[in-house]
């Protein structure tokens, strides 16, 4: 809890933020959800993908996640802790936090639903400032830039080690994956290599194929997994939290396309050991 | 020209030591056709490779036009190989997903001095294979294979060409046509052909008969 007054006019630009728990009822669905109250004027008020702004008290703009669960617009919301009835609005996107959707509504509102936050009192302060290091705020409080509170979130340091972890490994068995299947397609034209050897084509010559050949098709199978991935991407639901970054897409690609040359130099020394003799019988 | 020196050539079986060529000495010139006959075993596969540069003798020297690849890395004898000799082997040896065309232009990229493209069309047309210059390997007979080997063997102007049963899985007419233009090819463009082969036919086309027996090559009257 912070003290709004401790806090005003420290930064360029700031955004007050209450925040209370609830589980949201349409009378047919029950969701977990985080109510978000925030001024009228705010840089934190929702861009709509669907109906109106919450204008009144007791209105909400629900993240875009609860249509995909079979809320809509006009729904009157109760609430598990209180008898407050919340009128949902309309719909915004990419509105989670720790994975809960945010219903997003006026300060006096989430006031009547958490007591505890009166009008002068915050439990969060956003802030748009380049220079925000420079100002001075009460050794009581902490101010993080938004990576760093996301990661001290519960649980999203595990979470995203475990995936990371999964990604790494994801590497290491995709460079084991292709370099053996880059081999047995080297070991099927070992009689081929050698006849080529017997013919006079040197072995640096032979190593360039199999390395063209090798980027060829990792360039064609990353471009084709990327359009598949993206394709997956169009029919997952809403409720699996995926977002693709296109930098980070690219990077892995190249990555890939790296482990790949890789793997082919297993083949390119199979291909430097063939006995041009054995090969011509 | 190439020129065997004292070579020998022997291998390790078991405790025993095997000579597949005896110390053998000779010389064969520019512009002569060889026949080597022999019974299977008698070492005539392993002089072909020595004189291809595809191994190297255990003993003495062999020198391709006055080269001794004595002493040549791999990267020296693939040079040599593919400058210096033609192999006309048993089995055409084809790249399978090149067609006829292809494995000519594969030829070309490796090595820039090929024949021009008028004397190929008109190789192609002695061997009877321009009707199916775009056909891939798996389309053509085993007797239009060996035809296509053998043009690829000349395409590269090797100044040896180095034939091991060259006209096996061709008809007698085909056999005769291929002989002829190797004959020609040897006697026009001065190179030398030696030939590896059961077949008696083809020696009436041939300068010079030699016999290997036991690693021993011997010339025949």
């Amino acid at each position: 809890m912070i003290a709004e007054d401790d806090v005003e006019n420290l930064f360029e630009e700031q955004a007050t933020l209450k925040q209370h728990s609830v589980i949201a009822s349409n009378g047919d669905i029950e969701e977990n959800a985080f109510v978000f109250g925030i001024e009228e004027d705010s840089f934190l008020l929702p861009e709509l993908t669907e109906g109106e702004q919450a204008e009144k008290e007791n209105e909400v703009v629900a993240d875009y996640s609860l249509k995909e669960t079979g809320f809509e617009v006009g729904d009157e919301l109760t609430l598990s802790n209180g008898d407050e009835v919340l009128t949902l609005t309309g719909f915004t996107e990419s509105a989670k936090y720790s994975a809960s959707s945010v219903l997003f509504t006026d300060n006096k509102t989430i006031e009547k639903l958490n007591p505890m936050l009166s009008e002068d009192i915050i439990n969060a302060l956003v802030i748009r400032d380049a220079d925000w290091q420079d100002s001075e705020v009460n050794d009581e409080l902490e101010v993080l830039e938004i990576e760093e509170f996301i990661e001290s979130l519960p649980g999203y340091t595990a979470q995203s080690l475990t995936l990371n972890f999964m990604i790494i490994f994801l590497f290491v068995i995709s460079a084991a994956v292709i370099g053996i299947f880059l081999y047995v397609l080297t070991l099927q034209k070992t009689s081929l290599f050698g006849v080529l050897k017997a013919q006079g084509f040197s072995n640096g010559y032979l190593a360039r194929t199999v390395l063209a050949q090798t980027f060829i098709i990792a360039v064609i199978g990353t471009v084709i997994g990327l359009g598949l991935t993206f394709l997956t991407g169009l029919f997952l639901p809403p409720a699996v939290p995926v977002e693709f970054n296109y930098l980070t897409m690219i990077i892995y690609m190249v990555v890939l396309i790296a482990v790949a040359m890789l793997g082919s130099l297993f083949s390119v020394i199979s291909v430097r050991k063939v006995d041009p003799l054995k090969a011509i019988g | 020209m190439l020129k065997f020196e004292n070579v020998i050539k022997s291998f390790k079986d078991g405790d025993q030591t095997i000579e597949a060529v005896k110390n053998t000495s000779i010389t064969f010139n520019k512009g002569e056709c060889i026949a080597i006959i022999g019974p299977s075993g008698s070492g005539k596969s392993t002089f072909l490779t020595i004189a291809g540069a595809l191994q190297t003798p255990t003993e003495g020297d062999v020198k391709i036009n006055g080269q001794s690849i004595s002493g040549m890395n791999s990267k020296e004898l693939a040079h040599l190989r593919l400058n210096e000799i033609g192999f006309i082997l048993q089995a055409s040896n084809l790249v399978p997903f090149l067609s006829v065309k292809q494995q000519f232009q594969l030829l070309k990229k490796s090595k820039k001095d090929v024949m021009a493209d008028s004397e190929l069309d008109e190789l192609f047309e002695k061997l009877s294979l321009k009707k199916v210059k775009d056909q891939l390997p798996s389309e053509i007979s085993g007797g239009q294979k060996q035809r296509v080997a053998i043009a690829k063997s000349l395409y590269t102007n090797p100044s040896i060409i180095l034939a091991d049963e060259p006209t096996a899985s061709l008809d007698t007419e085909n056999a005769l046509k291929v002989m002829q233009i190797l004959k020609e090819e040897t006697e026009q463009r001065m190179k030398t052909c030696i030939i590896v082969t059961h077949d008696e036919r083809l020696t009436e086309y041939c300068d010079a008969v030699y016999k290997m027996t036991d690693g021993i090559l011997e010339k025949q009257d």
